[in-house]
């Protein structure tokens, strides 16, 4: 017994290392530019029809395709800053982006068929002492987190990464010491475009999906920023394992059902007992 | 128990107070807004509240009136404050307003999108359930204080003067046996003042009791029948006007300097 | 309230009450006139405006923007359908207690949801209607689960375009006579600043739970009447996602806040969409969400205030303006 827990645990947790890397993208244009992207699931599915597609029809190795998936929604998420999405914030944007959602998930639906897919890469499990790990997870986990402390680093450490701290902090402020903060803002939508799309990318390793992967994530990415806070990255970060964990749990004891619920009880609960999250101090 | 408050108008053992305070104390994070306030108001009187900037003044209304400031609880951390008799530290701002509390706010918060007549028959809706009842009762009081001639206009094309005027309207639409007035002339020009003063003053002959803050200090000092002082939270005067301007703790506090 | 709610219907004079009547007039004729087809698609009209105008009662007349609003239909539609399927109830009766039902869950979750605002209201709501739709494939006995419940064919088509039109002229009246009333200003008011209202005597918490119970109501008994006439409901279609979208689309496009609003889109959208479906059927939803991006961008204020330029421009102003003139 003790075993199956324990590998619930670890499954839990690979998967919370992706959904962190989904909710990080999702926090970066809430916190900073106070966008509520709505688009963000299809941002991921977009991802992972793109490994699909270079693995199928050229051989590339999927782990490879994050090179590609990364550019190609950065690009995207950009474009659509730069025309769009920048002139609203609140619940405009929300409105704005769920119209980009639905946009892109028909013409998904038009161009990829409604059929499911997955990339068969990675198959069996690794063995720790007995316990019985899945491949694909586990791989796609250790990217997920290399990812994610790529960004962090990034955050940190580059100037740009700075400028977009100062900006989710005091926007008006950052302008005046000279931070372009037009240019920043669409270079922070690329990004939260780009990041749901690779954990897209290592989601397509591991689980069938078809154009509609995005309504699943739209309002679960929300749930793990709204449990860890919002535009707070570490909270993102334990948001995301949290809810992994949450939902490998319920699945493994009771019910597959009540493990999706769970994502949107929990939503509502942090924001009536704990607005700002779990580590947030912001209002 | 709140209907029954409205009933009695007096408790028998106020001695023609409307409002005691007691200890108030609030705090938010390590700023000490308010500390150890005792303050007492008479009825008919007009109070004037002055004291430097920070000092504690709209704090001290909000708890007094219930209101919840931005970033805190609502209720003052210790202390009590009875209106007529009554305790209402812990009383919500919709209900101190039906016993007869009203203010207004530093920062006028009228419903900018609304005509001057529906944003003064919002405050006459207090006391009526008609809607029709409270346009006439709120015609009749923007004519008192000579808002007539803009009634219809948009509430957000008033010039500052009028948004005061208009704030001071819609609290008066309640039906306030005490009013909280905040810098109700910050921004007018010295004949604005006086004609608010004179208002001011006709208000007060009604029966009803003022309590002013306010940096005009001329105007403070013109109307109030006595002046509380505060400075870093705490009270350092109470007294007639003559007094407190000699006063050196209230001279001290504002470093001999006076506005206007 | 009952003087101002008949002081306003008095107000609606001629013009409005012969509108009225014709709408009435209408109503009564079209299914001897028109193929069933155009009976359904006046009937699924009819049901937009109902739940777009009770939307607009909590998020456009108080301001607190629901992104979740399908819920309450949804829980309406299967309330009624479980009465009717597993009860045996007659089917009035359950439509009617499906509006019941999901005025219940309004007042359930209102207390807590209400002391969010904005984008927070607008994403739990969301969540209750997802959190609500697994719910209901999660408790099969009473609901059917995933597979939804098929209802055998108990109401005419003709009968239950009645209820819908009626109950939408209902809708269309409730909210009209509500902006002259004491409890409509009060709504209006916390929209536009809660603080000035508290310290206006209006009790915010209690007003705003009642808003979101007045608009729970009505999309529950619009639910109960789609049951009743497509005989089958399930947790996809109940709650989905798609229709929230549709009725802030409709509402934003006619005007948030208004009364004719909530008219006017669903007017436009059933007509529009149409005409997408004939033509373009598979970009169906694409074509919406351009439209959608379009308003954001372009009109946020919905059309109204273009109408009401053109209007000016045709020079018949007075017949659309409402605030009374500085002029006086």
């Amino acid at each position: 017994m003790f075993e199956a827990w324990v590998t619930v645990l670890i499954s839990g947790l690979a998967m919370g290392a992706i959904y962190a890397l989904v909710a990080g993208g999702l926090n970066l244009t809430w916190g900073v530019m106070n966008v509520v992207n709505m688009a963000h699931g299809v941002f991921l599915m977009l991802g992972a029809y793109i490994t699909f597609m270079a693995w199928s029809y050229w051989g590339i190795n999927p782990l490879f395709t994050i090179f590609l998936s990364f550019p190609i929604l950065f690009a995207l998420g950009a474009l659509i800053n730069r025309f769009l999405v920048r002139r609203t914030v609140g619940l405009a944007s929300m409105l704005l982006t769920f119209g980009i959602f639905m946009v892109i998930e028909n013409l998904a639906v038009l161009g990829f068929g409604g059929m499911y897919r997955s990339v068969r890469f990675f198959t069996g499990s690794y063995n720790l002492m007995g316990i019985f790990v899945s491949k694909p997870r586990i791989i796609a986990a250790g990217i997920a987190v290399a990812m994610s402390l790529l960004t962090y680093w990034f955050l940190k450490k580059t100037k740009i990464g700075v400028a977009i701290r100062a900006i989710s902090l005091d926007r008006m402020m950052a302008e005046q010491c000279g931070v372009n903060t037009n240019q920043i803002c669409t270079i922070t939508f690329g990004i939260g475009a780009a990041q749901p799309a690779v954990a897209g990318s290592l989601m397509s390793l591991i689980f069938a999906f078809n154009p509609m992967l995005g309504r699943v994530f739209l309002v679960k990415a929300f749930a793990i920023v709204v449990l860890g806070g919002m535009g707070n990255f570490l909270g993102a970060l334990i948001g995301g394992l949290t809810i992994g964990v949450v939902e490998a749990v319920i699945a493994f004891s009771g019910n597959l059902h009540l493990s999706e619920a769970a994502g949107f009880i929990i939503i509502i609960l942090i924001l009536l007992l704990r607005p700002s999250g779990i580590m947030g101090t912001r209002q | 128990m709140i209907s029954q408050m409205q009933q009695k108008s007096e408790s028998p053992d106020t001695k023609g107070k409307i409002l005691e305070v007691r200890g108030l104390t609030k705090r938010f994070g390590g700023i000490i807004a308010n500390d150890n306030i005792d303050m007492d108001v008479f009825v008919g009187e007009i109070v004037g509240l002055i004291g430097p900037n920070g000092a504690g003044k709209s704090t001290l209304f909000d708890m007094v009136a219930g209101v919840k400031p931005s970033g805190s609880k609502r209720f003052p951390d210790a202390g009590c404050v009875r209106f007529l008799g009554h305790d209402i530290t812990q009383v919500k701002a919709h209900q101190v307003c039906r016993l007869g509390l009203a203010r207004t706010f530093q920062i006028v918060r009228i419903l900018e999108k609304m005509s001057v007549l529906e944003n003064v028959t919002v405050g006459a809706l207090c006391r009526t359930s008609e809607v029709y009842e409270a346009e006439k009762k709120a015609e009749r009081i923007c004519e008192f204080v000579g808002l007539k001639d803009r009634q219809n206009l948009a509430a957000g094309e008033l010039t500052i003067e009028g948004k005061k005027r208009l704030e001071l309207a819609r609290a008066l639409a309640t039906e306030p046996k005490l009013l909280l007035l905040d810098e109700v002339m910050a921004g007018l020009n010295p004949s604005e003042v006086a004609d608010t003063l004179e208002l001011l003053r006709q208000i007060n002959k009604q029966g009803i009791t003022i309590i002013i803050v306010e940096h005009v200090m001329q105007a403070v000092m013109a109307i109030s029948d006595r002046i509380v002082v505060l400075d870093y939270g705490k009270k350092i005067a109470d007294d007639t006007p003559e007094a407190v301007v000699k006063d050196k703790n209230v001279i001290d506090a504002y470093l001999g300097s006076e506005d206007a | 309230m009952i003087k101002d709610v008949a002081r306003s219907l008095w107000a609606l004079g001629w013009i409005g009450g012969g509108a009225i009547a014709a709408f009435v007039v209408l109503l009564l004729v079209a299914p001897s006139v028109a193929s069933p087809y155009v009976v359904s698609l006046l009937m699924a009209m009819f049901m937009y405006i109902v739940v777009c105008s009770s939307w607009n009662i909590i998020s456009g007349f108080t301001g607190y923007v629901s992104f979740g609003h399908v819920v309450f239909w949804g829980v309406g539609a299967y309330v009624t359908a479980v009465l009717v399927w597993k009860f045996n109830y007659p089917w009035p009766l359950a439509v009617m207690l499906g509006g019941v039902g999901s005025a219940f869950l309004a007042a359930i979750v209102s207390y807590p949801i209400l002391k969010l605002t904005g984008i927070y209201f607008a994403i739990s709501m969301l969540a209750l209607a997802e959190a609500i739709k697994i719910l209901t494939s999660h408790f099969r006995s009473v609901t059917g689960g995933g597979g939804g419940i098929y209802l055998p064919p108990m109401a005419s088509l003709n009968i239950l375009y009645l209820m819908m039109g009626f109950l939408a002229l209902a809708v269309v009246l409730v909210c009209y006579s509500i902006t002259h009333t004491k409890f409509g200003r009060s709504l209006l008011t916390i929209r536009e600043d809660e603080t000035a209202a508290e310290s206006l005597g209006i009790n915010i918490t209690r007003r705003k739970i009642q808003a979101l119970i007045l608009s729970g109501l009505f999309p529950g008994i619009a639910g109960g009447i789609y049951v009743m006439n497509v005989c089958f409901i399930n947790p996809a279609t109940a709650f989905d996602i798609s229709i929230t979208v549709n009725i802030i689309l409709m509402t934003t496009f006619g005007g948030i806040g208004t009364i004719i609003g909530p008219v006017l889109g669903p007017v436009a959208f059933t007509a529009l969409s149409e005409f997408l479906w004939a033509s373009f059927p598979f970009l169906h939803r694409a074509i919406l969400g351009a439209i959608l991006i379009a308003m954001v961008m372009g009109m946020p204020n919905g059309i109204m205030p273009f109408m009401v330029r053109f209007a000016q421009w045709v020079g018949i102003r007075e017949f659309f303006s409402r605030r009374r003139e500085a002029s006086q």
